[in-house]
């Protein structure tokens, strides 16, 4: 029961650092290319909204892959990878964080 | 400004700053060696859905009043930073705050009592909080500039 509930976790923690990835990645990206925030807004009414949109389309996809393709662990073992998952997506999310601001920052002073 | 806008707006900042002042005190429940389920439990799920709100008011209005009232008078004014490197940032941090709400409510409310026999993995969810309620603050020291800028 507890290693079916630590898969459950494992799954959201893996699709949340994939959709916090591919938001940093998204936002960078469409600043630096304009076709793809254009693409973005015709698609969902603004620029923003696609991204919120894709993220959640891509955490569902996500945690829902990795719950059916997850191979069966010992709860010993899977609480250490779970953990280590939710470590990761602390990391990546400060780091995403700062990539971020920096960007802007960086893009206000017309640096990129 | 209406002033069915400016309920809006308020209402989208008190559920935010209620959001931030729940992932807090997840933050600080989970540090305590033996955890309160029943406080927790409410907390992270009042957080969660206090964010959910403040995501969907704070995204109508961005998307719907600020780009074409604000940000031009922002822009042309003494703190044009505020729009290029205060907004930006903040729409965009903004979009991590529900997976953070999400992945806190669901640890906790899946494990229970399980968390008090895992402290490593209590510590990991405390994190996942923590940076929720991080997120959040940085979210509302941002509003108040960007409300600064726009009044100046």
């Amino acid at each position: 029961m507890l290693e079916k509930k630590l898969k459950i976790i494992g799954s959201f923690a893996i699709a949340s650092f994939v959709s916090i990835l591919f938001i940093t990645f998204a936002t960078v990206f469409g600043e630096l290319n304009k076709p793809f925030k254009d693409w973005l807004t015709i698609a969902f009414g603004h620029h923003w909204a696609g991204k919120g949109a894709l993220s959640v389309i891509i955490f569902f996809a996500v945690a829902g892959l990795h719950w059916l393709t997850a191979i069966g662990m010992h709860p010993v073992a899977i609480d250490r990878k779970v953990r280590k998952l939710l470590v990761a997506l602390f990391v990546v999310t400060i780091l995403s964080s700062l990539i971020i601001i920096g960007f802007f920052t960086l893009h206000f002073m017309k640096m990129f | 400004m209406a002033t069915s806008l400016s309920i809006f707006l308020a209402f989208h900042v008190i559920i935010g700053v209620t959001g931030v002042f729940l992932f807090g005190g997840v933050s600080l429940g989970l540090l305590k060696k033996k955890i309160s389920v029943k406080m927790l439990k409410l907390f992270s799920l009042g957080g969660l859905i206090s964010y959910l709100t403040a995501w969907i008011t704070g995204g109508h209005y961005y998307v719907v009043h600020y780009g074409v009232k604000v940000k031009p008078i922002i822009k042309a004014g003494n703190m044009p930073w505020a729009h290029s490197i205060v907004m930006e940032a903040k729409e965009h941090l903004f979009l991590f705050l529900p997976f953070l709400a999400f992945m806190s409510m669901a640890s906790i409310w899946l494990l229970k009592e399980d968390l008090n026999e895992m402290p490593k993995f209590k510590n990991a969810v405390m994190l996942i909080s923590l940076a929720a309620f991080i997120i959040g603050v940085l979210m509302a020291l941002g509003g108040i500039i960007i409300s600064g800028a726009a009044t100046i």
